[in-house]
């Protein structure tokens, strides 16, 4: 039996008067991925977004390593080891690739104190720059210099700044090419080989199907079905049956 | 050539002041959405915490730093009771609440001080003339451009070279992402407070050399200042507020000298026309530019 990661329980969230989850549960264990697929609005950043801290559930409860997290603010998670890497990548354009890798490791000097945080932060700033040497070219350009995809390669080197046990991917390879799309996957697939726990948001992808130990499909706010990915791999008729349109034109 | 140059001086004089104030104010907007019209309460407290100090016998330059300090302990005080509780609430609540701050600081300024003008002594540098061949520099305009030059300069030091700076920036950009990555958002508030407050208690300084007496309603005139300045360079934009209260000084300035002696009364009209002008032809200031507080 392993160790319990996230467990998230009848969840309710939205905007102002717009209710986005429809009590959602989403379970995950240490070293495990499950990617969350679903249509455009299904409320897949939504939950991200809860899990994250940043949109309070309204009902529910969500825990992490066995504590309950479900009133803690986003800015407290991170230090207990969630950290996503939200849809649209949101890199700080106004500071250097630099900049940005280390305010990813804001949550450090708190949890282990000011001279083991800065030797931390030195060695995870030479591990992004190993992983992607060409952010490691240029570390004082602004971060609204990069292309697309070297934006998601920071912003991913960015959220691993703090050793996440828990790394939360939303679309990361919306806008890019699909040879982009392919090498974030490598990098990706190179994180689960070393052991990452992941949640990977995707709209209708084959793709995470093939590294993910669970999938489950949202639609309008509820979880409309769960199961290995293998599985539903195997299965493409009742993938495309709760992805309805969106899968047929994926498959055009 | 001369004249010329006496009125380059007063304007960027003039101008400095008018900088420093809309730089402090538009720091706050670009992190809270907060539009403090109770900002030049802060330049009277400062100035009444320099007259208490100098009357009690303190160096002059020993008051100056404790008033500063005081009046960033004071911003922060407000920022931390009156406004942190309403940051994400809609502009106009912090605005309003900015108003009934105001009130209450006016208020204990009255009580503390009484309403009868009171005057600093301030030393000799401050109030000598320097003559330069037919120039004839004011020592005081000369000391409020370098103050100027060297707030300004520890300005973006801070915020484009530190980390406490460049949190600062990251939420003024993205406050959610900000959050994400662990920062609170009352250390980053509380910067810019403290921030916003220490140029508010340095101008205080500068403007009542200038301008002498104080009463607990000397505020209006540096709040006003600061908030066309502002509008003239785009709200939240530190560029544009830096440029807004230099174009202002020499708005002012330049209409001193060209305008015939009766119609000086109506500048703060001429003044506020020339805003509604700027602002229909440029309705996001001068500096046209989005928010940015470095
Ligand atoms: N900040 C917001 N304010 C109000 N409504 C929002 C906000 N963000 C999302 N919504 C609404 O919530 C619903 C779910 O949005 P969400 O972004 O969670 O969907 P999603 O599954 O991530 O979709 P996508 O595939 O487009 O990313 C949508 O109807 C959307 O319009
Ligand atoms: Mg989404």
């Amino acid at each position: 039996m392993t160790e319990e990661l996230l467990n998230v329980e009848a969840i309710e969230a939205g905007y102002g008067d717009t209710r986005v989850l429809h009590g959602v549960d989403l379970h995950l264990s240490e070293g495990e991925a499950i990617a969350v697929l679903g249509a455009n609005g299904a409320g897949k950043s939504t939950l991200m977004m809860t899990i994250a801290g940043i949109v309070p559930s309204r009902a529910g409860r969500v825990s992490y390593g066995g504590e309950e997290i479900t009133a803690t603010p986003a800015e407290e998670r991170v230090g207990l080891g969630i950290a996503l890497v939200p849809e649209g990548r949101q890199i700080f354009g106004s500071l250097t690739i630099e900049e940005n890798l280390k305010i990813g490791a804001a949550c450090l000097k708190h949890r282990i104190g000011a001279t083991a945080a800065r030797k931390q932060v030195d060695e995870g700033i030479e591990r992004a720059f190993t992983r992607f040497p060409v952010l490691g070219k240029r570390p004082n350009d602004s971060g609204s210099a990069l292309s697309g995809g070297q934006q998601q390669m920071l912003a991913i080197s960015r959220a691993l700044m703090s050793s996440p046990k828990l790394l939360l991917m939303d679309e990361p390879c919306m806008g890019l090419s699909p040879k982009l799309g392919n090498e974030v996957y490598d990098i990706l697939k190179a994180l689960r080989s070393e052991g990452q726990s992941m949640v990977i948001v995707e709209e209708s992808s084959r793709r995470a199907l093939d590294f993910v130990d669970r999938a489950c499909v949202l639609k309008v706010g509820r979880k409309v079905l769960e199961a290995e990915a293998a599985e539903l791999a195997d299965d493409e008729n009742l993938l495309s049956a709760y992805f309805g349109i969106d899968q047929a034109v994926e498959q055009q | 050539m001369t004249a010329l140059l006496q009125h380059i001086i007063d304007a960027l004089s003039v101008g400095s002041t008018y900088a420093l104030l809309a730089l402090g104010l538009t720091l706050a907007f670009s992190i809270m959405n907060l539009i403090n019209f109770g900002y030049g309460i802060l330049l009277v407290w400062g100035a009444y915490g320099l007259l208490g100090l100098t009357e009690a016998g303190l160096p002059f330059g020993v008051a100056v730093i404790l008033s500063v300090v005081g009046v960033t302990l004071l911003t922060m005080i407000i920022g931390r009771v009156a406004f942190r509780p309403f940051i994400g609430a809609p502009p106009i609540t912090l605005l309003i609440t900015s108003f009934a701050v105001l009130q209450i600081v006016q208020y204990a300024a009255i009580v503390a001080w009484g309403e009868k003008p009171r005057i600093i002594n301030y030393p000799p540098a401050f109030t000598d003339v320097l003559h330069i061949g037919a120039l004839r520099v004011p020592l005081l305009e000369i000391i409020t451009i370098g103050t100027a030059a060297v707030v300004v300069l520890v300005y973006f030091v801070i915020l484009n070279r530190t980390p406490l700076g460049s949190k600062v920036r990251a939420a003024a950009e993205l406050p959610d992402m900000t959050r994400l990555v662990g920062i609170r958002p009352g250390t980053v508030q509380m910067t810019v407070f403290a921030i916003s407050g220490a140029i508010a208690g340095v101008v205080g300084v500068l403007w009542f050399a200038k301008s002498g007496a104080i009463t607990p309603r000397s505020d209006l005139e540096p709040t006003l200042k600061a908030f066309i300045a502002i509008v003239l360079g785009g709200l939240g934009n530190t560029r544009g507020a830096l440029l807004g209260g230099f174009a202002l000084g020499a708005l002012e300035v330049l209409m001193s000298v060209t305008l015939p002696e009766s119609v000086l009364g109506y500048e703060p009209a001429i003044v506020f026309a020339i805003v509604i002008a700027i602002l229909i032809l440029r309705p996001s200031g001068i500096a046209g530019a989005k928010v940015n507080p470095a």
